[in-house]
């Protein structure tokens, strides 16, 4: 992040609904043209903070700054900031061009200039020659590009999207989103996406706060968030990660050493602050950063940073080979992602095998 | 097996010419040749719709009918719009009772609306009975009308479309004149239709209320005792029926138009 000052300044934010608190306290600030998410299941409030920045709804408490602007009061139609609705909200009884013109009305442009900004958006997004088409005329990508064009025609400081991309199918929602991340760059606008998608927050990010149950549980880059998750709901949220549990037999700083039980002690690094000798915990290990050896008994990083066991599970997916490995002593077999770089030899069902990983590969989590 | 469609074709003939027969002769006699409504027709004839036309107070109580209706629906669903809105966009506290209130007047047998009314207007409001009070009665009878075909129309909306034009920049007042009123439209169309044919057509309340001047309806009736003022009053009605016909269509073709604009805010 730059020195210049933040173009959202979320300060202990608080929603309730009746007796329900749906967001906590949430304190964020996001710097001008970033691509910014909001990351979490379904009901952890994602929505509800997108609407509060919009002015649909208003907070219960805490205070909202938008380009240095107090937001308190300041009805939806007045603010600086325009969303992409998920149902993406056409206008059923305009055309393409008068939907994406509707905003333009408010803002006492000439009909030449507004023409011309309609036409700038039309192409900006794609549309070219639909203009006259209407809303009942267009598939879902289009409409979500009317949506998208209608917003940005505005020129607001803040673009507001939630979820736009979910009801579309699979292959055009990749291709949106390489779409989405072009455009946000070429206009410079920031964005506040709104997602319950992991894969699409990490492709389109340039941060991401992971929310769940009205709090924000981290909030960092997509590769800061895959890196070093602070606890044990965000590394199983982002990607696959395996957690074997147990508890903190010391902690020299960085360095912790983790007892497995049966397993023995592990070496790992501290991922979260306050981790205490005999404190509940979990090693968590990326099933990619894990080493697959034949024959048990013979891995090369040391007693540390190794476990055996069988192949419970082996699945080839082309360019990697998918395992499960069934450890004696953990509920739950260990994934693992190997490579295939050519020449892969694949582990048969039930081959003892042995995994170990590099040193800081292992990251210790609070229970 | 083939008796079966043939009693059922028998009855939907026999049904339509019971709803429809009696309707029908009405334009048949009007046009015939005879003082009296009788077979055998006599002969055609158009001198019933200049008798018609040169029947002063019969003229006169058309255009009152005329005028009580157009200002009856348009203040019935002026006033049904906002109630409308009101009890379709918010969940206000009650919302159920209020619509259960609202929809009283169709139950009350107007009767007794009008018996209240009157009474109402002579003894505690002091005013004169006239077209006026006639109108107020109408527009008491008509809201429950306005009202449900407003709502049905507006519940079906996605809310996130005036979220939308809010988000847009537009206030409350541009985005009730911008989205609100042109998605309602078919709406608001067929309840102008239904509050003017209601008004136009009431006997009950008008009867009770008008003062020195008729409304249609209450002078067709009076002029009942006088069997040679018939025929002018069978060329009204064939008119009245053609008027009617043409306005039916133009509601239906309107709302056909307003069910396309409707799939279009489908998702």
């Amino acid at each position: 992040m730059t020195s210049a000052p933040p173009i959202i300044t979320l300060q202990g934010i608080t929603k309730r609904f009746g007796s329900l608190t749906v967001l906590h306290d949430i304190d964020i600030a996001i710097a001008r043209g970033e691509f910014f998410s909001l990351l979490g299941a379904s009901g952890c409030g994602k929505t509800t903070l997108l609407r509060i920045l919009a002015g649909i709804e208003q907070p219960s408490g805490g205070s909202l700054l938008i380009d240095g602007q107090p937001m308190a009061g300041v009805p939806a139609n007045r603010r600086p900031t325009n969303m992409v609705f998920q149902s993406y909200a056409i206008f059923p009884h305009l055309n393409v061009a008068e939907n994406i013109g509707y905003g333009l009305r408010n803002q006492r442009l000439s009909r030449s200039e507004a023409s011309a900004r309609v036409a700038e958006a039309v192409a900006l997004v794609k549309l070219d020659g639909l203009a006259d088409r209407n809303a009942h005329q267009l598939s879902g990508g289009q409409r979500q590009r009317v949506a998208l064009a209608r917003a940005l025609v505005c020129r607001p400081k803040v673009l507001l999207l939630d979820e736009p991309l979910s009801a579309l199918d699979k292959k055009l929602r990749e291709e949106m989103q390489l779409e989405l991340r072009a455009l946000q760059r070429s206009v410079g606008i920031t964005f506040v996406f709104v997602t319950h998608d992991q894969e699409e927050a990490l492709t389109l990010s340039d941060r991401i706060a992971i929310m769940e149950a009205g709090r924000v549980l981290q909030l960092d880059t997509p590769r800061g968030l895959y890196e070093r998750p602070a606890s044990r709901a965000v590394a199983e949220f982002i990607g696959t990660m395996n957690l074997i549990p147990g508890r903190v037999a010391a902690v020299a700083g960085e360095a912790v050493r983790f007892d497995a039980g049966r397993l023995g002690h592990l070496d790992g690094r501290a991922g979260a602050a306050g981790l205490v000798a005999g404190g509940a915990a979990f090693l968590a290990l990326r099933p990619e950063q894990l080493r697959l050896e034949r024959a048990a008994g013979t891995a090369e990083a040391g007693p540390g940073r190794s476990l055996s066991g069988h192949v419970a599970e082996a699945a080839f997916l082309g360019d990697r080979i998918h395992y499960r490995i069934r450890v004696a002593g953990l509920d739950r077999a260990i994934a693992v992602f190997v490579n295939n770089a050519g020449g892969v030899a694949v582990h048969p069902l039930g081959a003892p095998v042995s995994l170990d990983w590099d040193a800081g590969a292992g990251l210790v989590l609070p229970a | 097996m083939l008796r079966r469609p043939d009693l059922l074709t028998l009855y939907a003939i026999l049904f339509v010419l019971f709803l429809y027969g009696p309707v029908l002769l009405m334009p048949l006699f009007s046009l015939n040749d005879s003082t009296f409504a009788t077979f055998p027709l006599k002969g055609l004839t158009f001198r019933h719709y200049a008798d018609m036309a040169q029947n002063a107070p019969m003229m006169a109580a058309l255009r009152n009918s005329l005028v009580i209706a157009s200002v009856v629906t348009l203040a019935s669903t002026a006033l049904a719009i906002p109630a409308a809105l009101a009890l379709t966009r918010f969940r206000l506290p009650g919302a159920a009772p209020i619509v259960s209130f609202m929809m009283l007047p169709l139950v009350i047998p107007s009767i007794v609306i009008a018996v209240a009314l009157l009474v109402v207007i002579l003894k505690f409001l002091g005013l004169a009975l006239s077209l006026w009070t006639v109108a107020a009665g109408h527009v008491l009878i008509c809201l429950p009308f306005c009202l449900t075909v407003l709502m049905s129309r507006l519940e079906g909306f996605d809310p996130s479309l005036e979220e939308a034009s809010n988000d847009l920049g537009c206030t409350p007042w541009q985005t009730f004149r911008r989205l609100t009123l042109p998605l309602a439209m078919p709406g608001v169309i067929s309840s102008l239709l239904l509050g003017f044919i209601i008004s136009f057509d009431e006997f009950v309340i008008a009867f009770f209320l008008t003062g020195t001047e008729n409304t249609l309806p209450v002078y067709l009736f009076s002029q009942l005792r006088f069997p040679n003022k018939l025929p002018g009053t069978l060329a009204l009605g064939s008119l009245i029926l053609v008027g009617s016909a043409v306005l039916v269509i133009l509601a239906e073709v309107i709302r056909k138009r307003g069910v396309q604009s409707d799939n279009a805010g489908d998702i």
